[in-house]
């Protein structure tokens, strides 16, 4: 294997404790001989015994600029952060939460108090061993900094160390997301030592202070260029494997070298020359040419985002009448949409209309799929005239050519408005520039579209149910089945909500869900049992000789 | 000389003001900021708002431009967050592969542009003088991302002779270095060569016409020294005003090219500074490429010095 020595000469971040700590055990690390992989996420792909060894090499599309997976939700911090980082609880390939670095759990009767005991002998990239103080300082950072920390904070009394490894969450209102907020995989509850989350405080941690429990230790990063992830020899391991992020992560490659290719030709031109091993982002667009191709592993993800048409219910918006939300579901056809703007099929099936993707189980419903279903441009046509919306308004859309996709949803809208005798303005932004302006001039625009997670842990980590998404809706309905959820003591209970969530959704349409969005992940074919459930999970994945 | 010398670092120092401040208000006018890039795009406005004016950047943009120009004139290029550190050093780290690049692809297409156009100037009518209008407006027109692309599949993905892209520094594995060096020079080459042949065969075409050159054959000078020793100086005039000029243009084109070939220069620092809304660090660069620029047309106009006695006369 070639290795970019070239690296040493440029200014590298190199991480003395971390080195120091490792050095004494690598000597070790062949001798270290690893049980066999059992039960590794995702697929079939090779089922020979595991080979432990060389340097995976991973085509990212950027810089992350910060792996802070506790502050930071782009992908790019998450694909790095994941194989590093771990929290008290993380989500099975089902998206139940799991206990990781927590032993159990219990909630006393009241649902007020949870009481966790942590897990024995897991240490840090730095060597020490991870206590009670650590978790409570990495929470209490996380409230912080983290979007989902902050909606916890809200509802939090305390959180204090009982005792070195157990830990005490005293709540002010029940909250049964919990377990699955502290599970969530975007701005996460990571757990790292007590110095660190209060040197960082409400700043991005900086990458001397990237210290996990993780299968994985951050050994280099030199911006613009590459992170070098070496494997930690004193992770402490699960027996279990319950897929998805969480149970037994066992590291078989001995490094992960992320590499910044910006260009997603020049990715799968280092894929098929085997510069590469997996590479971010493969266009769609290639899916057909490079299936079959025998030096290419070509997956889809179980997991992604869920394409969405963003409403305005703002009071200047045609939206915010609830008849001119139901017309402009009715005009939509899902199907040709997707046909027309999301690619190969495999991509973006099954059409249900459901808020997150099939295999979250505790938050997939098919409640009001028949009003996702409705194809009825007449119907729409009468509704849209009822609601006031005439030719002379014209339909104001916010899109990007950032994403491909989103803009031919934008021509696709448009294009069946005007067949009904609407009018519609189409205005292209870079992506960040829209996101930015859908809240900071809210009133410039009535639809726009983006991806949302379809695998999100509970009602909350839905963006678009909080008021503060861009979008402006407010519902007494919702709000009240929001706080519904939070009061359910068991999984019955709360499921129960959801279905009754994915109802109100459907009623009062604060945003119109199109399909799942899964994602191309092409690997070399001398990678071997890549897990589907995200991309870039690398645990469990190994090279063949 | 030494006049010249200080004529030019008062000019630098113009140059770079108007640059930086150019620059500061317009990537201050590019919505986003670098709070967004760093929480990434589920962040709630709340978070951005917090990250942002922790970071300072809620300040009005007139006391921070005055800020910026405080710590300018001390030295100071303020720090950048993607490195969390000072811009300086920064950019000098990445200061190899662009300028190996563009001195690189310079040398070779005043190496090639040389000996071509002066056997087009020198034989109107052979096959070659023919070909090298439409050859060189080939080389011109063609889009540096396009060509580049297409040389990787051909001989990187095809062939694969050469690696798709990446880079390998001189004093690690220099025969890796140039392995990976050769298809972002051949990009760039195509369009420089192209530009040099086209101008210096335009003025040696005017220049063999001069009286000189029949007094020089008259003395018995071989055809090869009338064109290279003779007709060559005079006619490389206005050829390096084009070579200096162009290796600004290469260093801006550079941003392409390093972001295709994955190369660790002042191309791709740029580039993730503006993804990233890194503003010191797109600053800090800009200003650098500026100085190199004045830089290499100060050296520019002393060869027109070495070149040209009549302009050390006047």
């Amino acid at each position: 294997m070639r290795t970019r020595r070239s690296f040493q000469a440029q200014r590298s971040y190199r991480l003395p404790r971390v080195r120091l700590a490792a050095a004494g055990t690598l000597l070790a690390l062949g001798l270290a001989a690893c049980g066999s992989g059992e039960g590794s996420t995702g697929n079939a792909e090779g089922s020979s015994t595991p080979v432990d060894g060389g340097t995976l090499i991973a085509a990212l599309a950027g810089d992350p600029q910060t792996l802070d997976v506790a502050q930071n939700s782009g992908a790019l911090t998450i694909y790095v952060g994941q194989n590093v980082f771990e929290q008290l609880f993380q989500f099975d390939e089902t998206l139940n939460p799991r206990p990781m670095l927590a032993e159990d759990y219990t909630m006393s009767e009241d649902g007020l108090t949870y009481t966790i005991p942590l897990r024995e002998g897991v240490t840090f990239h730095n060597g020490e061993p991870m206590t009670a103080a650590d978790v409570v300082a990495s929470l209490e950072r996380w409230q912080l900094v983290s979007g989902p920390g902050k909606l916890v904070a809200a509802d939090l009394e305390s959180i204090t160390a009982t005792d070195d490894s157990t830990v005490e969450i005293v709540l002010t209102q029940p909250r049964y997301s919990l377990i699955s907020d502290l599970a969530a995989y975007v701005q996460a509850a990571i757990i790292v030592p007590a110095e660190i989350a209060e040197a960082a405080g409400d700043q991005p941690m900086s990458d001397e202070q990237i210290i996990g429990t993780g299968p994985y230790q951050l050994a280099e990063y030199t911006h613009g260029q590459r992170i070098l992830l070496e494997k930690y020899p004193e992770y402490a391991a699960l027996e279990e494997d319950w897929g998805g992020f969480a149970g037994a992560k066992e590291a078989h490659v001995d490094n992960i070298e992320f590499r910044f290719v910006a260009d997603p030709t020049q990715q799968l031109n280092g894929l098929r020359t085997g510069q590469f091993h997996w590479a971010q982002s493969v266009s769609p667009d290639q899916y057909e040419a490079i299936k079959d191709d025998p030096a290419l592993n070509v997956q889809v993800t179980d997991t992604g985002l869920i394409n969405t048409v963003l409403l305005n219910h703002n009071a200047e918006s045609p939206f915010s009448d609830v008849r001119a939300r139901q017309a402009m579901n009715m005009l939509i056809d899902k199907e040709a949409m997707s046909t027309a703007a999301f690619g190969p099929e495999v991509l973006w099936t099954p059409l249900s209309g459901a808020m997150v993707f099939p295999i979250n189980e505790p938050m997939y419903s098919e409640a009001g799929s028949d009003v996702y279903e409705t194809y009825d441009p007449e119907q729409a046509k009468e509704l849209f005239t009822e609601a006031g919306v005439t030719a002379d308004t014209p339909i104001r859309i916010a899109t990007t050519q950032t994403y491909e996709k989103y803009y031919q949803m934008a021509v696709v809208i448009q294009a069946q408005l005007e067949e009904i005798g609407l009018t519609a303005q189409v205005e292209v932004f870079d992506f960040p520039t829209m996101i930015d302006r859908l809240t900071s001039e809210p009133t410039s625009w009535h639809l726009s579209m983006t991806g949302f997670s379809g695998i999100p842990g509970a009602p909350s980590q839905i963006n678009y149910l909080t008021p503060t998404w861009p979008g402006e809706y407010r519902s007494e309905t919702m709000d009240g089945l929001l706080a519904e959820y939070n009061r359910a003591t068991n999984a019955d209970e709360a499921y129960e909500v959801v279905e009754q969530i994915q109802q109100t959704i459907w009623d009062e349409i604060p945003v119109i869900s199109i399909s799942p969005s899964k994602t191309l992940q092409v690997s070399s074919s001398k990678v071997q049992d890549l897990a589907t459930f995200r991309p870039a999970v690398f645990w469990g994945t190994y090279l063949s000789q | 000389m030494a006049g010249l010398v200080l004529r030019r670092i008062r000019d630098l120092v113009i140059v770079l003001f108007l640059v930086g401040t150019a620059m500061f208000f317009i990537i201050h006018l590019i919505p986003g900021n670098p709070a967004i890039a760093l929480l990434g795009p589920y962040a709630t406005q709340e978070q951005i708002a917090d990250l942002t004016a922790s970071m300072g950047l809620d300040q009005p943009l007139l006391t921070q431009y005055v800020t910026w120009l405080g710590n300018l004139v001390r030295g100071d290029m303020g720090e950048s967050i993607a490195f969390s550190g000072p811009v300086l050093p920064v950019i000098f780290d990445h200061i190899m592969p662009t300028i190996l690049l563009a001195l690189g692809s310079t040398v070779i297409s005043a190496a090639i542009a040389v000996p071509l156009a002066i056997h087009a100037a020198a034989k109107p009518r052979s096959l070659w003088a023919r070909l090298v209008t439409p050859v060189t407006a080939f080389g011109l027109a063609m889009p540096s991302f396009w060509l580049a692309l297409v040389l990787v599949l051909v001989f990187g993905v095809i062939f694969r002779i050469l690696p798709t892209s990446g880079y390998v520094d001189f004093g690690t594995d220099p025969g890796q270095a140039v392995k990976y060096l050769v298809l972002p020079i051949v990009v760039l080459v195509s369009h420089q060569a192209a530009l040099f042949v086209a101008t210096l065969r335009e003025s040696m075409s005017g220049e063999l016409l001069g009286l000189y050159l029949r007094s020089a054959r008259a003395k018995g000078v071989k055809e090869r020294g009338v064109l290279y020793r003779h007709a060559l100086p005079n006619a490389l005039l206005p050829a390096i005003t084009v070579i200096g000029s162009s290796f600004g243009n290469v260093l801006g084109g550079v941003i392409v090219i390093e972001t295709v070939f994955s190369i660790p220069g002042w191309g791709q620092l740029l580039y993730n500074g503006i993804t990233s809304r890194d503003y010191q660090l797109i600053i800090g660069v800009t200003l650098m490429i500026a100085v190199v620029y004045v830089l290499v047309n100060l050296i520019a106009d002393l060869l027109y010095l070495v070149a040209d006695p009549r302009v050390r006369v006047r």
